[in-house]
């Protein structure tokens, strides 16, 4: 059993305060949703507890399992088991996305597996994730569409087996068949390895397919409501002005 | 108040230049030619005289004539300038008209060209003064009450050499220095008319300022200098924009520009130029840009014959920022426009964007010549340059030569530059909405310059339009 | 104490040279030495601002006191060409080796060392179909190795050269002379790799008249100066790829030219230009396209970038255009310098690499190039290795 806590935590971005004091918890096997209109800080968050140069902490911390992992460099937090699918992933022309994955998977798994046992993992994997082959001789997000980057970022989490994963819209320009095959390996991956999730969601698409066992909603920096899936379907009726007012 | 007319055989003293390139011509021969010209130390003792200046102002044009006799002759000066015609051009002609107070008072004739140009209007409703320059003589000044009482100074410089002495000594030529290249030499030289201009600290003129200029007579050089000192905290855009009546022979223009934008001030200086086909125009432009400062530089080359100006900031203080909107068209043979900008990060996180727009038919040529340069220290720069060509015919000709030397790490610089044909699956398209070629063509020719387009002032962005369309009429013409 | 700038070679010693060596063509080699000692290294046709990027000084105080007598030995080796300090060794079959001087890509006044080196090399001639190695290594110090190298792809062809240099001489020069010729429907691929110690120096200058189709790859590591010039002069119809790449590191200074011509209708070129400055390194990578107006549908497209890695290094791009028709299909340029995208950094870093791994892994992607033989590929590696990656 394992915990991602996040004890009043403040960011600064460019001088400018942008999460004023967030408290959240998520254990081993639970959902989280973290919802929120444009421009509150969700993907800010993510990247903070990722440990993205240009976020500075002001205050507060972040423990995982135990330890305080606030000001470890990001690749410490990856070997830990905490994994990030990014929104927009950056492309790395020339680097190939096979040679990645190859190194991706031997550090944080600490392994020393020979490229072709990962390659065979990356194909099954790729295989039920619904990316073909070719893609892993491309460079890494090279020419990528929206649906075929989210895809790559599930496949990178099969891969590594996160203990808590934080995943950023992962809902978003995927089509209906992708949206149905990332909610199938989160759930499967939440009841075979127990796996951790905090999952960043604008539209909550994802929520139809998937039970949330907490729903945060941030504004302005600021975690201003709490409940369960009837928050979402408040925001989901109503908008987030609805939320606003009954926390006002 | 008559004075003599000085004169100056500039076709000699040009070709002498010309000649000089690649040292061909040794110094005492150069030396021979130009004084032979009338381009000699009396020459200039007398300028002087005449202008009753102070003695430093003597000898700093001294010192201008001394360089420009020393100075190697660039050697990026194309050859086609070898077959200039410049026949001997009269300096400093003043013209019988004493300075006019106020618009009614100036002899009909240039009234009547003023008219045409429509600045009675853009007085009333834009301007907040106007200093108009006639044959290198300032004849119109203007300063509004407005103005007066923010405390801006806004004068011929001629009369600021006496008025403002230590604001001119300390920044006059210091921008931009004669030691600088040969034509600014001799325009340290010969510099005559131009305007200076002062904005106090933390003062913000709203409304754009204009200054114009006219090539009035025929036989003319023209040296005119401008002098803008932005103090800390302050916001002025100031328009310089140029027209001349078709001349028969070739005019020269040497001019200069400089600007100092103080911490945290903002510059705008806009340039339309769009003299008539016989005018050569050199302008010398540059910036200091201190800490939390922005200069923006927009210019609008159409007219000349031949036309170098490369607007440049030097960005001394942090968090500096710079831009540079350049358009250039040529419409004609032989017409060649050289232009571009150097941007110098002397200081951390500073900031520069060049994008230079050139348009050309009928044999033009367009060159683009431009320097980023990043220097060691000036950490989390960024610049970036766009250089575009739209040729819109087979005999056009487009040349770009930029260099980027970045000595620091922790920089960011790129540059893009494409040249292309006219976009006939857009033309088309527009033709099948009921858009006839030229209009269409007209239409995708200021889509090509919008992002220039969308800096300048209503009335600026009207007039350009208008020229732009009435040059594209050229097009496909039998030359 | 100043530098005594005497000149690249001590003209005794190579005057010497060019009378008791050589069999063939003595006067022209003592015209093209007159003209290699009267020449200037260049003129400046561009910005006023800036002047040569490469310091041409740097060759004239070599005053190099040895210059290679290549002697011809005759090799069981197909297809490889050894230029090995005092010896050139050739195939008996299929290279052709002689002493003229005769160039009908690269003339004499070219270039002031390109006037040099002819005057001083014998003259090896590939006109074969095939693929051919050629070694040309210096390990001698303060020596001078030129080369002079003519590949002539006949119509209709396919050819192949491995051009490797190594310069492992203090305060040597290499100066491989290389001019190519590619007839109608012919391809050559030219793959042009230089390893030089921190101390020795480079001048190469490559031409090719292309009416076929060329692929070429340069690669240049090491130099206290390292000048390399490769033009091509497209006939219609013809087509140019390339790809040079300049790593600087120590207090390496690259420059690495690339001009394309282009004069027959429907050329094509198309190419990269990366370069990475470590440590206090400086690199250069610059060129014109030029599209002449007979050139008409044609199209250029060239795209520079430089990684700039130490915190005193410098990087200069400058990719040049001269388009003379408006009947262009296409002309363009880019050119960027920065460091690496920390975003790209951040993003392996979340994937378990640390920074420097992280870094190891962009900078192999950015300069290891597919096809590159496994030579130069290892060769990479270890300097790679060697500065933490």
């Amino acid at each position: 059993m394992v915990t991602l806590k996040i004890e009043d935590l403040h960011v600064e971005v460019e001088g400018k305060e942008i999460l004023r004091g967030i408290n959240l918890e998520v254990k081993s096997g639970e959902i989280h949703a973290l919802m929120g209109p444009n421009g509150s800080g969700k993907t800010s968050l993510s990247l903070a507890l990722m440990g993205h140069p240009k976020y500075k902490i002001t205050k507060g911390r972040i423990t995982l399992d135990g330890e305080d992992i606030t000001n470890l460099e990001p690749h410490e937090k990856a070997k830990r088991g905490l994994f990030l699918a990014f929104q927009n992933p950056i492309e790395i022309a020339g680097v190939r996305l096979s040679t990645l994955l190859v190194a991706e998977y031997n550090k944080v798994s600490g392994a020393n597996t020979s490229v072709m046992e990962v390659i065979s993992k990356v194909k099954n994997i790729s295989k039920e994730v619904g990316i073909a082959d070719s893609l892993l001789n491309r460079g890494v997000f090279e020419g990528f569409s929206g649906g075929e980057k989210k895809r790559v970022e599930i496949l990178q989490m099969l891969l590594l087996k996160p203990k808590i994963a934080i995943l950023d819209e992962p809902d978003s320009g995927v089509d209906v068949d992708g949206l149905r095959m990332i909610s199938y390996f989160i759930n499967k991956l939440k009841n075979e390895l127990n796996v951790g999730y905090l999952i960043i969601t604008h539209y909550r698409r994802i929520l139809d397919h998937i039970s949330a066992d907490k729903v945060h909603v941030l504004y302005r920096g600021k975690i201003i409501a709490e409940g369960g899936m009837e928050l979402a379907k408040l925001i989901d009726e109503k908008g987030y002005e609805a939320v606003l007012e009954r926390n006002s | 108040m008559q004075e003599d007319k000085i004169s100056l055989d500039l076709h000699e003293i040009i070709n002498a230049t010309i000649d000089a390139k690649y040292n061909k011509l040794n110094q005492l021969e150069f030396h021979r030619r130009i004084v032979e010209s009338g381009l000699s130390r009396s020459t200039i003792e007398e300028i002087s005289r005449i202008k009753k200046e102070p003695e430093w102002m003597l000898k700093l044009r001294l010192k201008g004539l001394e360089l420009f006799e020393k100075l190697p002759t660039p050697n990026w000066l194309p050859d086609v300038l070898s077959s200039l015609d410049i026949s001997a051009l009269e300096l400093y002609v003043k013209p019988g008209v004493d300075k006019a107070q106020s618009w009614e008072e100036l002899p009909p004739e240039i009234r009547k060209y003023y008219d045409e140009l429509g600045i009675p209007e853009s007085e009333k409703k834009f301007l907040g003064g106007l200093v108009a320059v006639l044959e290198s003589e300032p004849i119109y000044s203007n300063v509004k009450v407005e103005l007066m009482k923010k405390g801006v100074v806004m004068l011929p410089i001629d009369e600021a050499v006496n008025k403002y002495p230590d604001l001119m000594k300390e920044y006059f030529m210091k921008i931009f220095p004669a030691s600088d290249h040969k034509f600014a030499a001799l325009h340290g030289a010969l510099w005559s008319g131009g305007v200076f201009v002062y904005v106090p600290k933390n003062v913000k003129i709203t409304t754009p300022v204009e200054g114009f200029f006219v090539i009035g007579s025929e036989l003319e050089g023209q040296f005119e200098h401008t002098l803008l000192i932005a103090d800390e905290g302050s916001y002025i855009h100031f328009i310089e924009g140029c027209t001349a009546p078709q001349l028969k022979k070739y005019s020269f223009h040497d001019g200069m520009v400089e600007l100092y934008a103080k911490k945290n001030a903002y510059i705008k200086f806009t340039t339309i130029q769009n003299w008539s086909k016989n005018v050569i125009n050199f302008n010398n432009k540059r910036a200091w840009a201190d800490e939390n400062s922005t200069v923006e530089w927009v210019e609008g080359s159409l007219g000349s014959k031949y036309s170098f100006v490369y607007p440049s900031t030097i960005l001394r203080g942090k968090n500096a920022s710079s831009t540079s909107l350049v358009v250039t068209m040529t419409s004609g043979e032989s017409e060649w426009k050289d232009s571009g900008s150097k941007m110098i990060h002397a200081a951390p996180y500073t900031k520069s964007k060049v994008v230079n727009k050139n348009i050309g038919f009928n044999g033009g040529v367009n060159v683009y010549r431009g320097l980023i340069k990043v220097n060691k220290g000036a950490v989390g720069s960024k610049a970036f340059v766009k250089c575009d060509s739209l040729m819109l015919d087979d005999k056009t000709k487009a040349y770009t030569y930029p260099h980027n030397q970045v000595l620091e790490e922790d920089a960011d610089v790129g540059h893009e530059a494409h040249t292309f044909r006219m976009n006939e699956d857009q033309l088309f398209y527009l033709m099948t909405r009921g858009i006839d070629e030229k209009e269409a063509t007209s239409m995708l020719v200021l889509g090509f310059i919008d992002e220039i387009m969308k800096e300048l002032p209503f009335e600026y962005a009207t007039m350009l339009n208008k020229v732009i369309k009435l040059e594209l009429d050229k097009l496909g013409a039998v030359a | 104490m100043q530098w005594l700038k005497l000149g690249v070679v001590d003209i005794q010693l190579a005057k010497k040279i060019i009378n008791e060596n050589f069999t063939q063509d003595r006067g022209e080699r003592e015209k093209a030495f007159s003209l290699y000692l009267s020449k200037p290294y260049q003129l400046i046709h561009d910005s006023p601002t800036i002047k040569h990027y490469t310091e041409w000084d740097l060759y004239e105080s070599l005053n190099l006191s040895e210059i290679s007598r290549q002697e011809v030995k005759y090799s069981e080796t197909e297809n490889t060409i050894e230029i090995i300090d005092d010896t050139i060794r050739i195939p008996k079959n299929n290279i052709e080796v002689d002493d003229l001087l005769n160039d009908n890509v690269i003339s004499s006044d070219e270039h002031k060392l390109v006037s040099l080196a002819y005057s001083l090399s014998r003259r090896i001639t590939i006109s074969n179909e095939g693929e051919y190695h050629v070694r040309h290594v210096v390990n001698k110090n303060k020596y001078l190795l030129p080369s002079h190298l003519i590949i002539n792809v006949p119509k209709d062809k396919q050819i192949k050269v491995i051009y490797e240099g190594l310069n492992l001489g203090e305060g040597s020069l290499i100066t491989p002379i290389i001019s190519v010729n590619i007839e109608d429907g012919s391809t050559l691929d030219f793959q042009f790799v230089n390893f030089s110690s921190n101390n020795s120096l480079l001048f190469s200058y490559i031409k090719a008249n292309i009416k076929g189709t060329m692929h070429s790859s340069i690669f240049v590591n090491g130099n206290k100066m390292g000048h390399v010039q490769f033009n091509t002069r497209l006939e219609e119809g013809s087509v140019s790829e390339f790809s040079s790449r300049a790593f600087g590191t120590h207090n390496n200074k690259i420059d690495v030219v690339n001009n394309v011509i282009h004069l027959g209708q429907r050329s094509v070129s198309n190419g990269f230009m990366k370069a990475i400055s470590n440590d206090q390194a400086f690199t250069v990578v610059r060129g014109v396209a030029t599209i002449d107006e007979t050139a008409i549908n044609s199209s250029t497209s060239i795209i520079g970038r430089s990684l700039v890695l130490g915190k005193d290094a410098k990087a200069v791009v400058s990719p040049m255009l001269e388009v003379k028709t408006g009947r262009v299909v296409m002309a363009k340029h880019s050119a960027a310098v920065s460091r690496i995208d920390e975003n790209q950094i951040f993003y392996l870093q979340t994937r378990g690499l640390s920074k420097r791994e992280a870094e190891g892994i962009i900078i192999r992607g950015f300069i290891i190039e597919e096809q590159d033989p496994e030579t130069l590929k290892d060769r990479i590696e270890e300097i790679l290795k060697s500065l933490g990656y």
